[in-house]
Parts: C-alpha cells; structure tokens; sequence
C-alpha cells in the first residue's frame, strides 16, 4: 500500500545527480557574494551612516536619475518597438542592432562614445555649445542621458517581442468595428502588449540603477549633481568601506525587493504571452 | 444595390480578381477549396485589404478606386467582420466586447452599454454579459463575436468561416442564429457547402483567385458550369416543413432520419449519389420510394446527372453503367427511392 501510494506521488522523474550538484553549486556562486556582503555591514552604525549625507544624496539621486531615465526610455522606446515590429522599414534588422548594441557594449565605451557626440567639442556638442550655451557632459541630465542610452534597449525588445506575437485578427476586428488607427493602439494594442512594456520598464529602471561606466565617463562624479549610488560606492570603497558595504546593500535590497515583487506578475511574461 | 464593384489584388503570387454584386439584404456565400482567395475578397470588402485595380462601390459611396486615389479606411465603412477564431479583446471582458463598436463610433458608456446588453440578449448570450473572454467556450465565443459585430450597426456583415471553429454541438444554434431574417446583408465565407446551400440566397464560387460561378443554391445545382462547381455543390437543397421524422416538401411527404431540428420551416440536403434510380417500384425496405420522370440527362466528364421532375425536383448521380442498366431516357418514367437517413435536415 505504501509503495504504491509513493510510486504513484512520483510523477516527474527524478533530476539526475549531476544536475542537482551542478544547479546547487551556481546558486552558491551567486547567494555566497550576497550574503558575504550582508555579513560585512557594521550593524551597529548603520544609523549614523545611513543619516550622513554622501549615500543619503547619493540614493536620492539614483532613484530621481533612474525614474526619469525609465520614462525617457518609455516615451522613446515604445514607438521604436513599434516602428521595428510593426513596418516594413528596410534595413529594420541594422537599427535594431544599433539600437540595442549599447546593450552588449562594454559602459565605458557607451559613455566615450556620449563624449564624442554630446562632449565639448562632440559631433553636437560642439554646435550646442556655441549656439545655445548647453554644455552636457558633467551634469544630472548628463547622467540620465547615460542611463537611457544603455538601458533603454531593454524595453525595446521587451515590447517588440511582445508586439510580434499579438493576434493581428484582433486589431483588424477592432478596425472593421469603427475604431480608428489610434484607438487601436490605446485599446487594443497596448492593454495586450502590458505585461511586456511593464516587465521592460523593470528592467530598464534595474540596469539604470546600476549604471557605472557610462554614467562615470560621460557624467563624472560630483557630489549632489553626478554621483549615483554605484559611482558612489565604487569611491568609498577607498575612503571608507564601511560606507560602501552600507550602500551596497541598499542597492541590493531595493533591487531584490522590485525583482521579487515582479517577478510573477511581470517578468513572467518576457519570454512572450500566448 | 449595396456593395458592387470589381475585386482585384495580389496576394503572394496569387491574383485574385473577382466581380462583386450583392444586393440590400441579400445573403452571399463564397464558398471554394483552401488558398482560393474567399477570405482575401472579405478583407478588401472590410477595407483591410487595400485593392491593387479594380474598383468597390458601397451603399454610400465609392469604398475603394485605385485610379481615383480614393481609399475609405475599415473605420468609415458601415461593415463588421466576425473572424474564424472569434478575435476577441482578451482583456476586455464580454460587455466590453459587444460595446467596442458603438463606443468607437463615439457613443456614451451608459448607451453603448445599453446596446451591448440588446444584442447579446438577440443572440442569446444575456447570461455571459459579465464573463471574461478567455473564460469562453468556442461556442460562446463566437456567439459572442456575432453579437459584437451586430453591435456595431453594419450594413455589410462579414462572416470569415463562422462555422468552421464550431463543434458539431454548438453548430446547429450558430446556423440559426445566420439564418435569421432580421440580419444586415451578409456575406459568408465556407467551405462547406452545406452551409452555403442552407444559408445563402446567392453562392459565389472562387477557385484560384476567379469568379467560377454565381447564382442561386438552385441554380448551381441544376446547373453547375464546370465539374468543379458539381463537385463541390453537387447537393440537393430542399425547403419544406418538418413535423417529427415527416418532412413536407411541396405537399409530398418524405421520412427522415434521425436529427436534433426543432419542427417549422426547415432546408433539406439530398446528395445526389444517395438517391437510387428503378425501373419498377422497389420491393422492401423502409425507404421514400416515389415514381417520376426523367426531365433531362447530362453527361460531365466521368458522371452522369439525371435530373427528376415532379414531385421532387432532384438532380441523381449514377454512373454511365447504371444508366445503362437502367436503361432509360429523357421523358421516361422511373422509381425513385432515398433512405430516410440520407436525408439531412438543417433549421431555415
């Protein structure tokens, strides 16, 4: 009667060895770090650390940073989603890659390559400065301009994914139903792509958050107006570690917290509904 | 006159050229094998599928002229397409659906809403009105897909396979609901032609693009302009009037076989090649047995059509050696005989 009742529980077979050692040993390479990290805060002076004004100015400004990158990303990178899935545009396959190479690149090449077209002397730089007085390198706008170039990628082919397996039917019954071009969009469209532009704006804001390179070539590191969190950090790990660690955590946890939150309702859906 | 014209466009490496003439009220079925262009002649009449020549005239007005340079999009044409597989707005649930139309077209919330609610109680889907659209049966999709369509107050309605998605239990109530007399002029796409037989009062056959042939069940019937066209329409269609297993066809009486229609007005399917021809009356055997004439014989490639006259206008198919057999001409008397459950009965 046992033996039956456990032959019949066990409806999957069972993982072989190898794989389980394997799977367990990938997450102690990736949980060992995280919580070395956590061991390492000075509990005890986590109050007066956190109530100096370098991480507080410093987390403020990511979040402020991040926020406004993430929706630069949304106004610009929804219509390129669109344009890439949705028209017949020769040469889509040569802007997708441009579009999203900033992806793959290594930071510090996207913010040199910010300074050769927005610098002093850039390709528009340049005229900007002469003309209208804008000088970008260097400043908060700078660090968002950072942000958007190397996150924005994300959500354009989050929703171009998306956008390519909708049931086009459903638009052309929309049409055929009195609904002009633009009510399909807002209607029909983007309520079935939402999950998708949700779970790329997530992990837009995420890279956006953790941008280093591009923000700390193109952008610099001055108090109050260029040193984000990461940047931050990276510089007290030479003054003051105790600083560091602090404001390490604080990025993890506010990342853990969003990831976890999402996961099921948003992130769910990047590998494409339906 | 509602919608006339000429369709002609490029699909692929197929040309699909096709005239088009529907009158007010009329119900057409196109109807031809997979690939033949059926479903491309609705997109162009719903303006989803722009023309590449030609030229369509709707109730108020050019809809499509290439060589004008006019080009009235879906939106501001009066037509509503129902898809095969429903094509639903998932995140809208059934209200919503039925409402999309209306409000679209810029009516308020409480009136489209109002409207949703007449035209689904019409289809007899009042009780899904809340339900969501992923929480469906195929038959209560498309119930509702029709409702939606309605909703939106077309003169053109555009049936892409309504049937097709459907099984065999859900069928019978969605013909019902096509057959009835208060609908906008239709327009249905099959494959099926029974369903073209007992839905349309004009069939229009495509085959590779081309018009083969058009008029009504009875007269692609009687007389089918090409083998494909006695192929696949090689039916006869009957109306008359059901009581139980008797059918009434024109004061004669026929047994049926089994069936799920309710009594009333019902459309009757004979296949040609269930109906037996004989010299003198059949012994035996429970089977509608009647005597006629042989009004006239046609030979078309490898078969044989006898057309009967009265009492029941049938074209029969045998072969050239059962002809033989039988031994009869033009003008001669015959036997009939069907059995009742060669019969097929479908609600008008």
């Amino acid at each position: 009667m046992t033996s039956l009742r456990t032959r019949r529980r066990r409806t999957a077979p069972r993982t072989p060895i190898p794989i389980v050692v394997l799977a367990v040993i990938a997450v102690v390479f990736f949980a060992l770090p995280l919580l070395a990290l956590l061991q390492r805060v000075p509990w005890s002076d986590v109050g007066d650390l956190f109530t100096a004004s370098a991480p507080r100015e410093a987390l403020l400004l990511s979040l402020l940073t991040s926020v406004i990158a993430t929706t630069c990303a949304l106004v610009l990178g929804l219509p390129l989603a669109w344009v890439l899935a949705r028209t017949q545009l020769p040469g889509r396959h040569v802007i997708r890659a441009v579009c999203t190479l900033t992806m793959v690149l290594p930071p510090v090449v996207a913010g040199v390559a910010l300074l050769a077209a927005l610098g002093r002397r850039g390709l528009i730089g340049a005229s900007l400065n002469d003309w209208f007085g804008i000088r970008l390198p260097f400043t908060t706008p700078a660090v968002v301009i950072a942000q958007v170039f190397v996150a924005m990628p994300f959500l354009v082919l989050t929703v171009e994914s998306a956008l390519h397996s909708t049931d086009r039917t459903v638009e052309d019954a929309a049409r055929t139903l009195g609904a002009s071009p633009w009510t399909v969009i807002r209607r029909v469209t983007l309520p079935a792509v939402r999950p998708a532009i949700l779970s790329g704006l997530v992990l837009t804001w995420a890279r956006a958050l953790g941008e280093f390179g591009a923000t700390v070539t193109f952008a610099g590191n001055f108090p109050g107006t260029t040193r984000t969190l990461p940047v931050a950090t990276y510089l007290a790990l030479e003054s003051d570690v105790d600083q560091a660690v602090l404001m390490s955590v604080l990025l993890m946890v506010v990342s853990f917290v969003v990831l976890v939150s999402m996961r099921d309702r948003w992130t769910g859906a990047i590998g494409g509904r339906r | 006159m509602s919608v006339h014209g000429r369709i002609i466009v490029h699909v692929g490496e197929c040309r699909i050229d096709v005239p088009i003439d529907i009158a007010t009220g009329a119900t057409v079925a196109i109807i031809g094998p997979n690939g033949a262009g059926k479903t491309t002649v609705l997109r162009c009449l719903a303006g989803l599928q722009p023309l590449d020549d030609g030229r369509l005239v709707g109730v108020d007005g050019v809809w499509d002229d290439p060589d004008a340079g006019v080009f009235i999009p879906p939106q501001h044409r009066r037509v509503a397409m129902m898809f095969q597989q429903h094509a639903l707005i998932s995140h809208l649930n059934v209200r919503d659906n039925v409402a999309f139309g209306p409000r679209s077209r810029g009516v308020g919330t409480t009136a489209a809403d109002q409207r949703a609610a007449d035209v689904l109680a019409r289809v007899g889907a009042t009780h899904l009105i809340s339900r969501r659209v992923t929480d469906l049966s195929g038959g209560e999709a498309q119930r509702v897909a029709l409702a939606r369509a309605l909703a939106a107050d077309p003169e053109v309605l555009l049936l892409d396979e309504p049937l097709a998605a459907l099984d065999a239990a859900t069928r019978p109530a969605m013909r019902r609901l096509l057959a009835a007399d208060d609908l906008p002029t239709r327009m249905i796409v099959t494959h099926d032609p029974i369903d073209a037989l007992t839905l349309a009062d004009q069939i229009m056959v495509i085959d590779d693009g081309v018009l083969v042939q058009v008029g009504s069940p009875r007269e692609l019937v009687d007389t089918p302009r090409s083998a494909y066209v006695a192929e696949i329409l090689g039916l006869n269609p009957l109306s008359g009037v059901l009581t139980g297993d008797q059918l009434l066809i024109g004061g004669y009486p026929l047994t049926v076989g089994a069936h799920t229609v309710a009594d009333g007005d019902v459309v009757a399917v004979v296949r040609p090649r269930s109906v037996s021809l004989h010299r003198s009356r059949p012994e035996g055997s429970p089977r509608n047995v009647w005597s006629t004439r042989v009004e006239a014989i046609e030979r078309s490639a490898d078969r044989v059509r006898v057309r009967l006259g009265a009492p029941l206008p049938l074209v029969v198919e045998v072969t050239e050696g059962g002809l033989a057999a039988l031994d009869v001409g033009t003008g001669d008397d015959v036997w009939a005989s069907v059995k009742a459950s060669e019969i097929a009965v479908f609600p008008n």
